[in-house]
Order: C-alpha cells, then sequence, then structure tokens
C-alpha cells in the first residue's frame, strides 16, 4: 500500500502524481550493505510517472536514512540547508518538493540554476 | 507498506510485522497533515494481548530500550527484535533445555540438532507488498512457550487497534489518496 500524493497546477488544470511507499528489497546499486541483514534494506521510494518540461522522466528517489537529502545527499531542496531532515515528514515533502520543481543538481553549491520543473502541459 | 514476516519453527506460524507510510492529522500534532508510518505485529505479548501500534516519525522513535537508528534498515531490524523478545519467541535459558531434551530422546540425531539449535541467527524472511520480490531465511529461535501458548490462543481473538490518529485532511494543495 503507497500513498499518491497529487499534485494541481493552477495554470493548466492538469493533475501529476508522486507515489511514496515504504518497503524492503535488496538494492542493486546499494550505496552501504548492511553487514547484518542480507543486503536487505528498507527504505522510502518516490516514483512519478511525471516528465520534466523536456520530456525526459523523473527519476525513482530512494532515501535509506533522514540524512539522504534530496539534492545529491547534499542540501534540502526547498532549504539550503546540510541539516537532515528531522522527521519523516519533512523529508518526504521536501522530495515532493523536488519533484515539482525539478531540480537538477545541488543547485546550492554549484551555482546551477537549471532546473528541469515537472510538465504539466 | 512492508511486510516481515517472522517465522517460529517451534509452532510453525508465520508471524508479521507491517511498516505502513501514512498521512494525516496526529492528535498530539499541529493540526496539519503529516507524513508518519506505523508498525504494527501480528505478534502477542506474553499475557496474550496485542502490541500497541508504533507511531514512527523519526529515527529516534524506535522500541523501547533500543537507541535512535541511523537508517531505515536499522529501525525495521530494532523493531522486529524487540517484538521477537517481548513476544516469548525469541531465543531464551530454556532454549538450551528443550534442545537438549531433543538430543536425549534420539541419540542418533543428537549431534544436527544440537548444531541446528545453537545458531541463533536473526528472523528474517522478509517480503514487500510493492514489488514481488520476497526473501525468507530460517530463523532458529526457540520458543519458551509452553506456559503462553495457552494465553495465546485464548486471546486470538482480541483485535489489534488500529491507530486512530490518522484522518484524511485536504486543507493542502495536495491530496492523498492510499492504494492497494
Amino acid at each position: 500500500m503507497s500513498l499518491s500524493v497529487s499534485i494541481y497546477s493552477n495554470a493548466n488544470s492538469a493533475t501529476k502524481t508522486v507515489t511514496v511507499d515504504f518497503q524492503g528489497d535488496f538494492l542493486a546499486a546499494s550505496r552501504a550493505i548492511p553487514s547484518n541483514c542480507c543486503g536487505l534494506e528498507y527504505y522510502f521510494k518516490f516514483n512519478t510517472s511525471a516528465r520534466t518540461d523536456s520530456s525526459v522522466t523523473m527519476p525513482t528517489r530512494v532515501v535509506t536514512k533522514l540524512s539522504d537529502l534530496a539534492l545529491n545527499l547534499n542540501k534540502q531542496s526547498a532549504t539550503n540547508t546540510a541539516n537532515s531532515y528531522s522527521d519523516i515528514n519533512s523529508m518526504v515533502v521536501d522530495y515532493i518538493y523536488d519533484y515539482v520543481h525539478g531540480h537538477t543538481a545541488n543547485q546550492y553549491t554549484s551555482g546551477c540554476s537549471l532546473q528541469r520543473p515537472m510538465k504539466f502541459t | 507498506m512492508a511486510i516481515v514476516q517472522v517465522f517460529h519453527e517451534e509452532d510453525n506460524k508465520f508471524y508479521t510485522v507491517s511498516f505502513t507510510l501514512k498521512k494525516g492529522v496526529l492528535i498530539a500534532g499541529s493540526g496539519v497533515d503529516v507524513y508518519y508510518m506505523v508498525v504494527e505485529t501480528s505478534m502477542k505479548k506474553h499475557d496474550g494481548t496485542s502490541f500497541t501500534p508504533f507511531l514512527v516519525q523519526t529515527l529516534s522513535d524506535v522500541p523501547p530500550g533500543y537507541s535512535a537508528a541511523t537508517t531505515f534498515t536499522a529501525l525495521v531490524q530494532d523493531y522486529i527484535a524487540y517484538f521477537i523478545a517481548a513476544s516469548g519467541l525469541g531465543a531464551s535459558s530454556s532454549s538450551s533445555l528443550s534442545s537438549s531434551s531433543t538430543s536425549s530422546s534420539s541419540s542418533s540425531t543428537s549431534s544436527s540438532t544440537s548444531s541446528s539449535s545453537s545458531t541463533k541467527s536473526s528472523s528474517s524472511s522478509s517480503s514487500t507488498s510493492s514489488s514481488s520480490s520476497s526473501t525468507s531465511s530460517s530463523s532458529s529461535y526457540i520458543e519458551r512457550w509452553s506456559s503462553s501458548s495457552s494465553s495465546k490462543s485464548s486471546s486470538s481473538s482480541s483485535s489489534s487497534t488500529s491507530s486512530s490518529t490518522s484522518s484524511s485532511s485536504s486543507s493542502t494543495s495536495s491530496s492523498t489518496s492510499s492504494s492497494s
């Protein structure tokens, strides 16, 4: 059972959906395989069928801990801070924010101004 | 939603520990929708009653007696270990008694029995609902169940308490719905 978060665009009268779920799997590209649990990891998974404004598929995001920040694990999306998320709620909200605004890099440290926001047309 | 299955070899039963992401207004919260997780299990306490669902908002929301987790994987493992211990399914001093009695009853199988019962690897069959992948490995916990088995069966009618803290809210621009 997953949560579906609907995002509505007033300008386009269109709705896009981001799906959030908590699940356990063996992650093929795991950053850190636990030594005591056979490689099985539990994580939050964000997914959307929406595309960016350049019609590129938005990637699935995986969060294994509250210090996994949305912008390349270095910064939170909504605020220029490298602090870990304080709770599950702030993490989920920030990752959805990141999907909607389409950050493409750690923009706060790189100075990159390019964004690939969610496409509603 | 992650559903972890814990196999108890003594009574040949699977117990589940579920971790469900939810959104709603918490009674003790600020009145706005928040995301949180609820941890529930089908295991019973020693007295046969159900465990109260646990509310998880941060990695510090761990079972009683555990220190804060660093990852969600560690958090899940802590809850599984806690439920197994608190329900009496885990290995205890009585496990050596049960293994020795087994070996004495049949000398031909004593070596294999003692070797298998000596392992105390943690339980770990797990499966996820959204993805079809599932893994299972054997658990070798020996129960100390003789006194609590009757209470367990007698209290099986007790329904688990559901989290009453969640409720839907449409106060924000995004709406949330659950799908299976």
